[in-house]
């Protein structure tokens, strides 16, 4: 199976990238998806979903099967439009807020689906090691329930702690490199 | 050689040597194309930056200045027309509630700022704390549909600091000293 394939076909997966090229994998990962056909969520932390939808469009990913979830938007004092195909959360510490979010994607977006964090690094901004760990094992879970594919981005170097703590909640590591 | 940012979020990176000269050649180019320039200085005083400026022969008079390092060394600054005052490069609440007064009401006259430099914060904050910090405010840059430039003197950062900006910044721009 090569990388592609593995990015694809596994349930959950831990992608380690260089930081330097962090948003970049980020796009392609969900680029490599969607060509597969899987819809995705897409959980944003730290850019406004306007943003993130200028990326998907540079790609030339089709934004009707992505739904959104924006932790960043509002905490800086943006007004929400409301729209069927972004949450706004109210903070990015607000991890109850984003389970919400993501369950109620998980139920209304129909189909074979990912979802995938942008990225999970930012909560440990907000919240401490064993919350955050905490999390990422209840999402892990609740991903398997919904028979829902995941992909978590961390940087090689800078999230060694992070990524001992939850490589065994994880299928496999894929290492992505330029 | 320092170029116009095109990016929405850059990180400059400078090596002291090229510091003066590059963030004189930066705003120069800032200040030429776009008229107008929103300048945090976190390092120098503003009379000092604005002595500089103008020996250069740039013009400041479309560049509103906040000053977090005067009000630390001089208890009344000086009543100047485009400068506001902060009192220390370490309040950052004061730093990020100031920026947003201005940018949300200036009716998108700034389309640049720059943050000069910021790796003076870290002689008052945690990485931790400079990293949460600027998670916040490039957030607000790219609501607002601005553009932000954080210089970084190369001495006092390092990689590990460094590489977590790519979380938020669009670029990374690393000046040599032969360039």
């Amino acid at each position: 199976m090569n990388s592609n394939d593995t990015i694809v076909k596994k349930d959950s997966l831990i992608l380690l990238v260089p930081a330097e090229i962090l948003q970049k994998k980020i796009m392609e990962t969900v680029k490599t998806m969607t060509d597969a056909k899987l819809k995705c969520i897409y959980v944003s932390l730290n850019r406004p979903a306007e943003n993130v939808v200028e990326g998907l469009k540079k790609l030339k990913i089709s934004t009707d099967d992505v739904r959104l979830i924006d932790g960043i938007s509002v905490s800086v004092g943006y007004k929400p439009v409301t729209s069927k195909n972004i949450i706004f959360m109210s903070d990015p510490s607000d991890l109850t807020g984003l389970s919400i979010a993501i369950g109620q994607f998980m139920e209304l977006l129909k189909g074979e689906k990912f979802i995938i964090f942008d990225v999970i690094k930012t909560m440990l901004l907000y919240n401490d090691m064993s919350t955050v760990v905490s999390f990422v094992n209840t999402l892990v879970s609740k991903a398997k329930e919904y028979n829902v594919k995941i992909r978590v981005i961390l940087m090689e170097k800078e999230d060694k702690m992070l990524y001992s703590k939850i490589k065994n909640l994880f299928d496999e590591t894929v290492e992505l490199n330029d | 050689m320092i170029k116009l940012p095109d990016k929405q979020i850059t990180i400059l990176l400078l090596p002291s040597r090229v510091y003066n000269e590059s963030i004189l050649e930066l705003t120069r180019l800032i200040s030429e194309k776009e008229k107008t320039l929103l300048y945090f200085t976190l390092s120098k005083p503003v009379s000092t930056l604005m002595s500089f400026m103008d020996q250069a022969g740039i013009s400041i008079k479309d560049i509103l200045f906040v000053d977090a390092i005067t009000k630390q060394v001089l208890k009344t600054p000086p009543d100047l027309k485009n400068v506001v005052f902060l009192s220390s490069p370490s309040a950052l609440t004061e730093i990020s509630v100031t920026l947003s007064k201005i940018l949300e009401k200036d009716g998108g006259k700034f389309k640049t700022t720059i943050f000069d430099s910021f790796s003076t914060v870290l002689a008052y904050k945690s990485a931790e704390d400079v990293i949460k910090f600027l998670h916040f405010i490039s957030a607000k840059f790219r609501v607002l549909g601005r553009k932000a430039v954080f210089v970084f003197l190369e001495e006092e950062s390092n990689e590990s600091l460094l590489r977590q900006l790519n979380l938020f910044a669009d670029e990374i721009v690393r000046v040599k000293e032969n360039e």
